[in-house]
């Protein structure tokens, strides 16, 4: 249509061109806002000392229950005049670390087990999924809360009893995909070259069932984040007077009559960051799918 | 495979996962640190009470005579006694179990009448407006934690529009109706954050299959294929979705009566926590861990009455 007239011919060429942009874009934009967001958390919670001059846990006793927009405590203070932006910022630090904490080791202990159980087969393999699927059977949330009680409710024992527990999903997903790379000719072509099974599994299944078990990583960081402070507020987590934020929403359930914002903006503070790994998480879904 | 077979089977399935509970709980209490009979009496510990208790718990036999008792008092439906309720552990999880099954049933109803028009709308008209917001607001209520939210939800329903109360249970039926509406609202957003995703996944899969393609090409109008072919799948994936995600629902059912505080296993639960009370704590667990995989096989049974293909294998 355009072909006789070179400029109109660079227009269309132009356009194309953003209307990829945009798709690549579109494709990208979970992934790109989710990081956005995440990095952001991640940086105001380090440079929390920069941010604030307060201290978390000072008390002052001439400003309890400031309301938000108070000159000097933009989202007001608490019952006992602690400045509710410092104690966000720095719960958030505990927030993020038993995020990464709980999922990174359960990431690489599940990992490890389904990869090694669907690579072996066999009785090993029946036996580990057996024991997978009996956790399964519980109710996840009262198993942790069990373990902790026993334990006794402190930061340590919960990343202990989500230790325990949480891997059986990273087991199970690792161990389907493992089963359906074991067909491929890739690992068929690997075996007949007469490769150590140790390196089969680590260098030919592992880098292609990691991309699965990441995106669930994601899934996992958010129950992570809505588990440490659904521990917080029931008392068996973080104890006060951690700026926890579950710790401190249960502080602030006190003073929803008075003070609606106590309970409210470390709530808010948790949904930013459950959205941020969410996004992430389907940003590299898309992105899986877009390749295959 | 006949319908009955099936049955038969699906139960005997059960029980090796029955029997694997019952070791998982077991050792719950082994995970005490230092002497399980001093910590389980706390204040009440004298060395008679303890020796007591530590013969009563078989804690000086060898670790499979310990678990052959604890099997032999469960046989019998004793879970131990309470040190806080000075009753047995069964006595006091049974009291508190109508509340929870009340809440857990109205929350289950109250997310299915959510997510299934959400989700057959998100895929009747996949990716227009509707679609968009709706995935972008449960995006938001998945990262939501359901104890703030619930905390919000009294705020605004409660303390400023006076429309429910703010906690309790009430008496009987319509007050419990009245009372639990705001907690069972509550847990199922946040459970119909995971039926809608596969209620909109089975719905596309069904409207892209030929028999509706077929159905409506001979002559059958869009709403009669809607009800009778993608309406009765939705109806069934939704009885699968939530066998397989109970043990979420009762996760968040444990969390929530401790916001509204409803007297329920729950709230037993985490009071039994900060009492110490590890009979009640390891009986709890046992109980729900139970019901869990009963309702699992009921979600199978019922699931094989409404789609034939399951029972033929």
């Amino acid at each position: 249509m355009s072909a006789g007239n070179p400029s109109l011919a660079l227009l269309d060429l132009l356009q194309a061109r953003v209307q990829r942009r945009n798709n690549v874009f579109r494709r990208r934009a979970p992934l790109v806002i989710g990081g956005v967001l995440l990095a952001t958390v991640i940086v105001v919670t380090v440079a929390a000392p920069l941010i604030t001059s307060y201290n978390p846990n000072e008390i002052d006793p001439l400003n309890p229950l400031a309301p938000p927009l108070t000159p000097g405590h933009i989202l007001g203070t608490d019952n006992f005049g602690r400045d509710i932006l410092s104690r966000i910022l720095y719960g958030g630090r505990i927030d993020l670390l038993i995020a990464f904490g709980a999922t990174s080791v359960t990431l690489v202990v599940g990992t490890a087990i389904g990869l090694f159980s669907g690579f072996v087969g066999g009785w090993v393999d029946a036996t580990i999924m057996r024991i997978v699927d009996l956790f399964f059977a519980f109710p996840f949330f009262v198993l942790v809360i069990a373990i902790v009680a026993m334990l006794g409710p402190s930061i340590l024992n919960m990343f202990i009893a989500i230790w325990l527990t949480s891997w059986i999903t990273y087991a199970r997903i690792t161990r389907g995909h493992t089963l359906g790379a074991k067909q491929q000719e890739y690992v068929l072509a690997a075996r007949a070259l007469g490769f150590r099974s140790r390196r089969v599994m680590l260098r030919h299944i592992l880098p292609n069932v990691l991309s699965f078990v990441v995106i669930f990583a994601m899934v996992d960081a958010v129950g992570n984040v809505l588990l440490g402070a659904a521990l917080g507020f029931l008392g068996l987590g973080a104890q006060p007077p951690s700026p926890e934020w579950g710790v401190m929403i249960s502080d602030g359930q006190n003073y929803i009559f008075s003070a609606w914002w106590l309970a409210t903006f470390p709530g808010i503070a948790i949904v930013i960051v459950g959205v941020g790994f969410s996004l992430l998480g389907d940003g590299l879904a898309d992105i899986l799918r877009a390749g295959d | 495979m006949g319908r009955y077979s099936f049955l038969g089977q699906r139960i005997l399935q059960t029980i090796p996962v029955l029997l694997g509970i019952t070791i998982i709980t077991f050792f719950l209490l082994r995970l005490i640190p230092g002497d399980p009979a001093r910590q389980i009496l706390g204040q009440h510990y004298t060395p008679k009470a303890g020796a007591e208790l530590r013969q009563q718990l078989g804690l000086d036999e060898p670790l499979w005579d310990q678990y052959g008792l604890f099997m032999r008092r469960l046989a019998h439906g004793d879970l131990g006694d309470s040190i806080n309720y000075q009753q047995p552990a069964r006595t006091v999880i049974f009291q508190r179990l109508p509340p929870t099954l009340f809440l857990v049933a109205y929350a289950a109803i109250l997310a299915a009448l959510i997510s299934i028009p959400v989700g057959v709308l998100s895929a009747l008209r996949k990716d227009g407006v509707f679609d968009q917001v709706a995935r972008v607001s449960f995006l938001i209520a998945f990262a939501m934690p359901s104890f703030w939210l619930g905390i919000i939800f009294i705020l605004i329903f409660a303390v400023h529009l006076h429309l429910f109360p703010v906690n309790g249970y009430g008496d009987g039926f319509t007050e419990h109706l009245r009372y639990l509406f705001l907690p069972a609202f509550t847990i199922s957003l946040a459970f119909s954050t995971i039926l809608v995703r596969t209620l909109r996944a089975s719905t596309l899969a069904v409207l892209s299959t030929d028999y509706v393609d077929t159905a409506r090409i001979k002559g059958i109008s869009r709403g009669a294929v809607l009800r009778r072919h993608v309406l009765r799948n939705s109806i069934i994936s939704l009885v699968v979705v939530f066998g397989i995600n109970l043990a979420f629902l009762i996760s968040g059912t444990v969390l929530i009566e401790n916001v509204f505080g409803i007297p329920g296993i729950g709230r037993l639960l985490v009071d039994s926590v900060s009492t110490r009370d590890y009979t009640v704590v390891q009986g709890t667990t046992l109980v729900l861990a139970f019901f869990v995989v009963m309702v699992n096989v009921l979600t199978d049974v019922v699931h094989a009455a409404l789609d034939p293909r399951v029972s033929a294998g």
